[in-house]
């Protein structure tokens, strides 16, 4: 069974891995046979988990009686030089609604998919190139290709399926 | 349910070996039901349970709830960061809590899957934690096992138990200690 990787985008490089729409991304998967590994973007640089150590825990008092729990794992910066193909759907974009699927209840909710290329060398990323950046109408147009029966926007159903 | 302990009053909480025990399972609970306990955190009511966690600081139990991840630079380093916040279970009874000792010795059996064939197991301790308005009031010793309680049971139990003086169980000490070397 294959395994993939996840990549996790912190701080100012969400910006640079957004959906059709803007709204930045901070979880892919990782195309390809993978560890299971969760690597980690930041500052323009790739990172894994920091083999053996150990990840310190403190509780933190905070005002007014309120207490918090701080967990800091070590992160190891990556030497790997490859481009990762990886992809996710964007959560915040309205799914599109079709129906006469077989899945649960009858209707199939899509989100857009969001589809980078990003060229890793060294452990640093030297370019990010978009692969598919799927619109909604974009998937519309697909779903009435594909001959299924695409619920109109204002449709209950579809704004049940909304956050 | 994962139970972590911080901070004073976790002296109470040690193996038959006195080594101090930070981390736990609850198996059972007089405090309400832990579908409650989400509700109380998430207010989800039939949502599915999540893993989970709890922490004993300074003898108040507190329920996780994260909050964020984040990753921060700290000199050199770069540490991932996550926050929970703690919230409190006000609630009364008791609840009892269990682990195996990891930095006691392990007793070592026949009947593992390596290529020596051998088992380690841990001693075993569960506690009995009273609660009070969340606070734990009383931590009392359900079983308190050290390596001699545990070997004496294993062998009742049947088991083929191997001295500590054993070939195979000093190489595995050996390479237990290589790896716990930075």
């Amino acid at each position: 069974m294959s395994t993939r990787d996840q990549l996790s985008i912190f701080g100012r490089d969400r910006a640079r891995l957004c959906c059709a729409a803007g709204h930045p991304q901070d979880e892919f998967t990782v195309e390809g046979d993978g560890a299971c590994e969760t690597l980690y973007l930041f500052e323009g640089r790739l990172y894994g988990h920091a083999g053996r150590e150990k990840a310190s825990a403190r509780v933190e008092r905070l005002r007014e009686g309120a207490r918090a729990l701080v967990e800091d794992a070590g992160l190891a910066a990556s030497e790997r030089t490859e481009t990762l193909e990886i992809m996710t759907c964007c959560g915040r974009c309205s799914p599109v609604v079709s129906l006469g699927s077989e899945r649960v209840f009858g209707t199939n909710s899509e989100h857009p998919r969001v589809e980078y290329a990003v060229e890793v060398r060294r452990g640093r990323v030297v370019r990010i190139a978009p692969r598919t950046l799927e619109t909604r109408a974009g998937i519309r147009r697909r779903r009435l290709r594909e001959g299924a029966r695409v619920v109109d926007d204002r449709d209950p159903i579809a704004r049940s399926l909304r956050r | 349910m994962n139970l972590r302990v911080f901070g004073r009053g976790a002296g109470a909480l040690e193996c038959g070996a006195g080594h101090a025990l930070r981390e736990f399972e609850v198996v059972a609970r007089s405090v309400g039901d832990f579908r409650e306990w989400n509700h109380v955190v998430h207010g989800l009511g039939d949502e599915p349970l999540p893993g989970l966690r709890a922490v004993l600081h300074d003898g108040d139990l507190l329920l996780e709830e994260h909050e964020r991840t984040e990753l921060v630079r700290e000199g050199r380093r770069v540490l991932r960061r996550t926050r929970h916040a703690l919230v409190p279970v006000l609630r009364d009874g008791s609840m009892l809590v269990w682990t195996h000792c990891r930095r006691c010795r392990p007793i070592w059996v026949e009947g593992g899957f390596g290529s020596d064939g051998l088992e380690g197991v841990a001693p075993f301790v569960e506690f009995e934690l009273r609660l009070a308005a969340g606070r734990v009031v009383q931590v009392r010793p359900v079983v308190h096992e050290d390596r001699d309680a545990l070997r004496e049971r294993l062998a009742r139990g049947g088991a083929a138990v191997v001295s500590d003086r054993d070939r195979a169980v000093r190489r595995r000490r050996a390479a237990a200690r290589d790896r716990s070397r930075p």
